[in-house]
C-alpha cells in the first residue's frame, strides 16, 4: 500500500507540476497515518469477508462507511498541504487521524482472534 | 410483559401526539409543519439508543457467548436501522417546506447517510452468513466497530459548515426552550424508547423461536 502511495504521488507531482517541497514531510505524516487506519480496519473486515456469500459487495458496503473519518481526514489535510499550508493548520484532521488510528489498531488487534477462530 | 410494554408504548405514543398537536405552541415562522420535530427528533435519539444497546450487546456476546445477547443486538441493529429510516423521512419532509430541499450534503444529515449505510451493512453481513454462530462473532466484531466510529465520523463531518440546527436538548447548557415544547418533545422520546423496547423484545422471541425451530 505504501509502495503504491510513493508511486501515486511521484506521478502526482509529475503531472500536476505540484510543488512538494515544504508539503512532503506533512504529507508523510498524513499518509502514513492514513494508510494505518485504512490497513486496521481493512484487514479485519477482509477476514471476516473472505467467506461470505457476495464479499465482492459485501466488502466495501461495509468498509466505505465506517472509513469515512480517515478518508475525510486524509483529503482535507492532503488537500490542504497542497495548497502550501502548513501541518500546524490541518491540526485537528491530523488529531482525529491520530485517534482513528487508535481506536482502529486496538480495536482490530483485540477482535482480530474473535474473526480467526472456527 | 411484553404485552404490557406494547400498550405502554402505545397509550404514551397517544399521549405524545395529543402533547405534540394540544400543548405545544404553533412555531412564529415555520408553522404547523414544526410539529413534526415532535417525531423526528425521538427518532432519531432513540435510534442512537439501539445502536448503544447493540454494540454493549455485542460486548456481552463475545466475553459470555450467550446466545441471548446476540438476538438482542440483532434485534436493535433492525429497529434502529428502521428508526433512523424514518427520521431520515421525516427530516426530509420537514426539509421541504423550510430548507426548500428534501435532501443536501450537509454536515448533519450526511453523517446520519453514513450511520444508516453502515448499520445496513451490519444487517447485510448477518443475511449473507448461513451459520449462526459465525454470524454472531462478526456482526457483534462489526458491531462494535461502528459504534466506536459513530463519534469520528461525528467530528470529521462536523468540521464542515452545518445547515441543520444545533442540537437543543443534548447541547452544554442543557435545553433553554420553553416547557410547553420540552414535555411534548420528552414525552415522545419516552414513547419512542418504549416503542423501541417493544419491537426488541418481540423480534428477540422471535428470534428465539427460529431458533429452537432449526435446532
Amino acid at each position: 500500500m505504501l509502495v503504491v502511495e510513493a508511486l501515486v504521488l511521484g506521478l502526482f507531482v509529475v503531472f500536476f507540476d505540484i510543488d512538494l517541497g515544504r508539503a512532503l514531510p506533512g504529507l508523510l505524516v498524513v499518509v502514513l497515518l492514513g494508510t494505518l487506519g485504512l490497513a486496521a480496519v481493512g484487514t479485519l473486515f477482509a477476514a471476516m469477508t473472505a467467506n461470505v456469500r457476495a464479499r465482492e459487495l459485501l466488502f466495501p458496503v461495509l468498509l466505505l462507511p465506517v472509513q469515512v473519518p480517515v478518508l475525510l481526514a486524509t483529503v482535507k489535510a492532503t488537500e490542504a498541504l497542497l495548497l502550501g499550508e502548513p501541518l500546524g493548520a490541518v491540526a485537528h484532521w491530523v488529531k482525529l487521524l491520530v485517534a482513528a488510528d487508535v481506536i482502529y489498531v486496538v480495536v482490530s488487534l483485540l477482535t482480530f482472534d474473535v474473526v480467526l477462530e472456527g | 410483559m411484553v404485552r404490557a410494554l406494547g400498550w405502554l408504548a402505545a397509550a404514551s405514543l397517544a399521549a405524545g401526539l395529543v402533547m405534540a398537536f394540544g400543548v405545544a405552541p404553533r412555531e412564529v415562522t415555520q408553522g404547523n409543519v414544526q410539529r413534526i420535530m415532535y417525531v423526528h427528533v425521538p427518532l432519531i435519539l432513540a435510534s442512537y439508543l439501539a445502536f448503544v444497546v447493540l454494540a454493549v450487546a455485542s460486548l456481552v456476546y463475545l466475553v459470555r457467548r450467550d446466545e441471548g445477547a446476540d438476538r438482542v443486538a440483532h434485534a436493535s441493529g433492525e429497529v434502529g436501522v428502521m428508526f433512523v429510516g424514518l427520521g431520515i423521512a421525516t427530516g426530509s419532509i420537514w426539509g421541504k417546506p423550510t430548507w426548500g430541499t428534501w435532501w443536501t450534503w450537509d454536515a448533519r444529515l450526511t453523517s446520519v447517510a453514513i450511520l444508516f449505510v453502515m448499520y445496513l451493512g451490519y444487517l447485510l453481513l448477518r443475511g449473507s452468513i448461513e451459520d449462526r454462530e459465525r454470524a454472531a462473532r462478526y456482526c457483534a466484531v462489526v458491531g462494535i466497530v461502528a459504534a466506536l466510529d459513530i463519534p469520528l465520523v461525528h467530528f470529521s463531518v462536523y468540521w464542515w459548515r452545518t445547515l441543520h440546527q444545533p442540537p437543543s436538548l443534548m447541547k452544554p447548557g442543557g435545553f433553554t426552550g420553553s416547557t410547553s415544547i420540552l414535555w411534548p418533545l420528552l414525552i415522545n422520546l419516552l414513547a419512542f424508547v418504549l416503542l423501541y423496547a417493544y419491537f426488541v423484545a418481540r423480534r428477540v422471541s422471535l428470534l428465539r423461536a427460529e431458533a429452537e425451530a432449526a435446532a
